[in-house]
């Protein structure tokens, strides 16, 4: 539908956009005489706010978002509503316990591994979550190119091919995360964030013009004929049974929004205060649901439309319905929102591409490198350091993107569901002062193989995620403290810090 | 580092309502109307027991003004 030439070009206009950000980023800090590490930032509330989301957005918006809906139905988008609400409650019990813990200690946490070093002084489990991270990392930014290269070829009805936007797309992002890091990423965020947000509704209420004159009841109402099953459990293509009622959104309430190591950087470490923690929790769920329902209108027309698609085809959902419905109706228009789609999904892809890479670089460079390795970076070459790691790991997830799995949300998910079992030792090394390095060691392990078992030996990780090894980390936690002593003194400094920390910021005035 | 009783009142709720909401069987598969309505009233439910609970959770934990400053 669109010329190579014509893809290519915005993507280089975007590019030139964000090199842009970069660039005034980098002057603002050269003229505030600040710099510090590339991987830290403190950010202010709409910043914070914007570049959460937009790391939450990625290219699920775009891509697995709107699929899932046309395969799951309404009860999927019911589900995923009772995760999103919950976003608020769990970071007041965790990760704003991480905040204080970080900024008492200095700020200077830049991977999720610090803040569990500083709680069980564990070099082991310093390394074993590094390397747990980093293979969430991997498939994550993998899911990025593959969506955005999948979009060049749609658009261009293969005339850029698959394999040419996973290397172009892949070496673009790497060079662009090595020049700007990641206060950069975080001010791209806060002005396109809301940009796609605005698209993603154009893009809906251009659909319902096109397919139902605009009327949003007509579309329901031709659905509610055609395919009823779309307004019940386990909806369209049965993926809403109980277990993945519970199963994805308990995924989705843990991993997305909390552990992924992108998210827990931001959610943790990058606000400015404690009011920008509680901003945050007070407008992600609601900024969260109204980019979320409009991914489920998109499903909802889409599967009142042209049903019968096929999974594949269904992630492609956006893109189909601009070439089989509004191409007929205004060619224009449909090459305005085909360019936009594709840009749309580059950029909150890039965005949430470029945060994993960033994390990722300073787990490689501080978790395993310094940490487990002993290799001292000296302060000269430590930028030099985070841009070679940086490079390889873009270079590794582009290779991974050539020859990548049918499904991107599978490659979305499994990155969720790896870091999961991690949240209960998490939750147990702030509340638990009994909590052992040993259990968390064991809990960690435990927790991966059990994942790794509900993927590839159960085969229900469709289901599942990694809420089974949520369950096995948890109870091995519990129990192996139980059996095992670590001496007080080493959670000595943290559990201070936390309480001067409690302190210091909050006036309790329980009644 | 104390839980306070309005903390573990508002975790309390959220949780029983999340449960209620994953109970299996319910609403039957193909039952349009509950599962509308059950989640109407459990994830609306929810959003607005978070929510409530969130603001009297801050107003009990106040920040000081001198962590603005900062």
């Amino acid at each position: 539908m669109l010329s190579s030439t014509t893809v290519w070009i915005a993507f280089a206009c975007y590019m030139i956009f964000l090199l842009g950000v970069a660039f005034y980023v980098t002057q603002k800090e050269k003229k505030q005489k600040s710099s510090g590490s590339m991987l830290t930032a403190k950010v202010s509330a709409p910043v914070l706010i914007m570049t959460y989301i937009a790391s939450l957005m990625s290219t699920w918006v775009f891509f697995a978002g709107p699929g899932a809906y046309y395969r799951g139905g309404i009860g999927y988008w019911i589900s995923e509503m009772s995760y999103i609400a919950l976003f608020p409650i769990v970071a007041h019990f965790t990760m704003n316990k991480v905040w204080i813990v970080n900024r008492q200690k200095g700020g200077g946490y830049e991977t999720p591994a610090d803040f569990y070093y500083q709680r069980f002084k564990s070099p082991v489990l310093t390394t074993l979550l590094g390397l747990i991270f980093l293979v969430a990392s991997l498939p994550y930014v993998t899911s990025v190119l593959v969506a955005i290269a999948n979009a060049a070829q749609y658009a261009t009805d293969g005339n850029i091919s698959y394999s040419m936007a996973v290397i172009v797309v892949g070496l673009i992002m790497t060079i662009f995360v090595c020049v700007g890091g990641v206060k950069s990423a975080a001010m791209a965020d806060t002005v396109q964030g809301l940009l796609f947000i605005i698209l993603l509704w154009v893009i809906v209420i251009a659909c319902l013009i096109v397919g139902f004159g605009g009327s949003l009841p007509a579309a329901i109402s031709n659905l509610w004929e055609q395919t009823p099953e779309f307004f019940s459990y386990p909806g369209p293509d049965s993926w809403t049974t109980y277990g993945g009622r519970f199963g994805y959104p308990f995924s989705c309430a843990i991993g997305w929004t909390i552990m992924l190591p992108h998210v827990f950087v931001r959610s943790g470490y990058f606000g400015d205060n404690l009011k920008t923690q509680r901003r945050l929790s007070f407008y992600t769920p609601v900024l969260q649901a109204i980019v979320w329902t409009g991914c489920m209108l998109i499903g909802l027309i889409g599967l009142s439309l042209a049903p019968g698609l096929d999974s594949a085809t269904t992630e492609l959902i956006i893109p189909y319905m601009v070439k089989n419905f509004v191409l007929s109706f205004s060619p224009a228009l449909a090459k305005v929102l085909m360019i936009g789609f594709f840009i749309g999904a580059s950029a909150v892809g890039l965005s949430t591409a470029n945060a994993f890479l960033s994390v990722s670089s300073a787990i490689v460079k501080k978790d395993l490198l310094e940490k487990t390795l002993h290799l001292k970076v000296s302060e000269k070459n430590e930028t030099m350091v985070t841009r070679i790691v940086i490079l390889a790991i873009g270079l590794a997830s582009t290779l991974m993107a050539i020859n990548p799995p049918d499904l991107i949300f599978t490659l979305i998910m499994f990155s969720i569901a790896i870091v999961m079992p991690l949240f209960s030792i998490l939750v147990l090394g702030i509340y638990w002062k009994k909590a052992t390095k040993q259990a968390a060691i064991v809990s960690a392990i435990v927790g991966t193989v059990l994942v790794l078992m509900t993927y590839f030996v159960w085969n229900i990780g469709n289901t599942w995620y990694g809420a089974i090894g949520l369950l096995g980390s948890t109870i091995t936690m519990v129990v192996v403290s139980l059996a095992t002593k670590q001496d007080p003194e080493d959670s000595k400094e943290f559990f201070e810090l936390l309480n001067k920390g409690h302190e210091k910021y909050y006036e309790v005035t329980e009644k | 580092m104390k839980i306070t009783k309005v903390e573990k009142i508002w975790l309390l709720i959220v949780v029983v309502l999340y449960v209620i909401y994953n109970i299996p069987g319910f609403p039957k598969y193909g039952d349009s109307f509950m599962c509308l309505v059950s989640g109407l009233i459990l994830v609306g439910g929810i959003w607005v027991v978070i929510y409530i609970g969130m603001s009297k959770v801050y107003k009990i934990q106040k920040l000081k003004e001198e962590e603005e400053e900062d």
